[in-house]
């Protein structure tokens, strides 16, 4: 009779401890989301080091998915299924926006990008009149098109009122990372490059500058790297947990480190 | 190899096996059919069938992209349905890759049908098999090879699908980064080791999947001659 008394109550236990552990379980499924984030190009390395940081503090999974501006926002236009845009300008969160495909208020300024010119074996000092002497195929810019990097690149030419046929001569690549990777593999001799791309690739190894090489430009158009999240992610707890946590200290450090400026205030 | 590099050769696999087993049933049918029919609109099917062959693979994914995007009317069906997108989702790749492939399969199966002696065909008749009989009976045995070499022609070429994957998969992990879009990540992110590693491996497979193909032909030449 004992014996089956005891029985009865380590079974009870027993039971007791597993629903214990399944409520746990469950409690943290519904908590665990995952988000997919879509990130300029400049913003990859940096994207994927603030995912560690937020996996290792939360159940959340994030994907880093990295490309263009404005290609990855014409993605989204095409039914592409990102939770948020991490975007190198402001245009493209905002049209995002005015589509329906992303949340109006929270558009978000995260950072501010730097445009200089990369010069290996350029003239003593370095100024933006002086590639005109230059013959076309040798200056690297991001494509405007879709790259706001190149964008600003493009601003700060036409300002220095470059010739047509000149500007004609550019190589325009996929994405600011690219005019790091060209003028470091020899295929252009200069490029407008974003600090963030610099650091990043100095960071792996892969490429020496001496500061002579490098100018920052002071009067290139400000290029604020705006976010956005999009309708689809309005009830997604990752995407919401990545918006809240930029704003923390060990974040904005990190966007230090990798060559962006802090907007002075987070819109 | 990273964990994101073995998701996208798995990713590549699943998606080349999809497409090889759904167009087996689809093409066999359809290669019957170019070899059977006088109808006049068999060159017009032929060419249709032949386009993938020829056409950049940009212009097909930028036409799926037009009509399968869900704000176009066969896009907004199909998320009416799963809540899902076919643009940059993984059953938009095997939609595409089907379309992609497709000449690849019923090329070889039309030419192994084409190849089945008209003797055998005429004597399945006489002994009263009906066309349907002779196709399953006769015909697909016949042609057990042709199907070998259109499954492995169809495998290989969509593992090396890239324009079409691009223009409307882009670069989702596990859903459609593929082995060609990871390598050319790699190249952007002048990341050439891995770049090196996953080229070399897709070089020798597509070798090695080829000289499959000729084995199988050769032997065959070798039994008709028998």
């Amino acid at each position: 009779m004992l014996m089956t008394q005891r029985k009865s109550i380590l079974w009870s236990r027993w039971l007791q401890t597993l629903l214990a552990t399944l409520l746990v379980l469950v409690a943290a499924n519904t908590n665990a989301a995952e988000a997919r984030i879509a990130v300029a190009s400049n913003f990859r390395d940096t994207a994927l080091a603030i995912a560690e940081q937020l996996e290792a503090k939360s159940p959340h999974r994030y994907q880093i998915i990295a490309g263009s501006t404005g290609k990855l926002a014409s993605q989204i236009v095409n039914g592409a299924p990102f939770d948020i845009l991490m975007a190198a300008d402001q245009r493209r969160p905002y049209e995002l926006a005015s589509l329906g495909l992303a949340t109006p208020d929270s558009v978000m300024t995260y950072a501010m990008g730097e445009l200089g010119l990369w010069w290996p074996k350029g003239p003593d000092v370095l100024k933006v009149e002086k590639l005109a002497e230059l013959p076309p195929g040798q200056v690297c810019i991001a494509n405007p098109a879709f790259a706001p990097y190149g964008d600003a690149a493009m601003a700060v030419l036409s300002a220095k009122s470059m010739d047509m046929d000149w500007l004609d001569g550019l190589i325009r690549v996929d994405n600011v990372n690219l005019v790091t990777a060209w003028v470091a593999a020899g295929q252009a001799q200069v490029g407008f490059v974003a600090r963030s791309a610099m650091i990043a690739a100095q960071r792996k190894g892969e490429t020496q500058v001496s500061s002579d090489e490098l100018v920052w430009l002071e009067d290139h158009p400000p290029i604020a790297q705006a976010m956005v999240v999009m309708t689809r992610a309005a009830n997604n707890p990752a995407a919401a947990f990545w918006v809240r946590q930029l704003s923390m200290e060990s974040i904005q450090i990190l966007l230090e480190r990798d060559g962006y400026r802090i907007p002075q205030v987070i819109q | 190899m990273t964990t994101s590099d073995l998701q996208a050769i798995w990713l590549t696999a699943l998606l080349a096996g999809t497409t090889t087993v759904l167009l087996v049933p689809l093409a066999t049918p359809l290669a019957w059919w170019l070899v059977r029919s006088t109808s006049s609109a068999r060159p017009v099917v032929e060419a249709a069938v032949a386009l993938p062959l020829v056409l950049p693979p940009t212009v097909l994914g930028f036409y799926l992209l037009v009509i399968l995007n869900p704000t176009a009317p066969v896009g907004a069906f199909w998320v009416s349905i799963t809540g899902q997108s076919l643009t940059f989702s993984f059953s938009g790749l095997v939609l595409a890759s089907i379309l992609y492939s497709l000449p690849f399969m019923v090329q070889p199966l039309a030419t192994a049908f084409r190849s089945v002696p008209q003797e055998m065909l005429e004597a399945a008749s006489t002994l009263g098999a009906s066309p349907r009989d002779e196709l399953i009976s006769v015909v697909l045995p016949a042609a057990r090879r042709g199907f070998l070499t259109g499954s492995v022609l169809t495998f290989a070429h969509t593992v090396g699908e890239f324009g079409v994957v691009l223009m409307m998969g882009g670069n989702i992990p596990g859903e459609t980064r593929v082995l060609s879009i990871a390598i050319y990540e790699h190249v952007e992110t002048l990341n050439y080791e891995s770049a090196h590693a996953m080229a070399l491996g897709l070089l020798v497979f597509s070798f090695v999947s080829l000289w499959a193909v000729y084995c199988l032909t050769s032997q065959r030449v070798e039994v008709v001659r028998g």
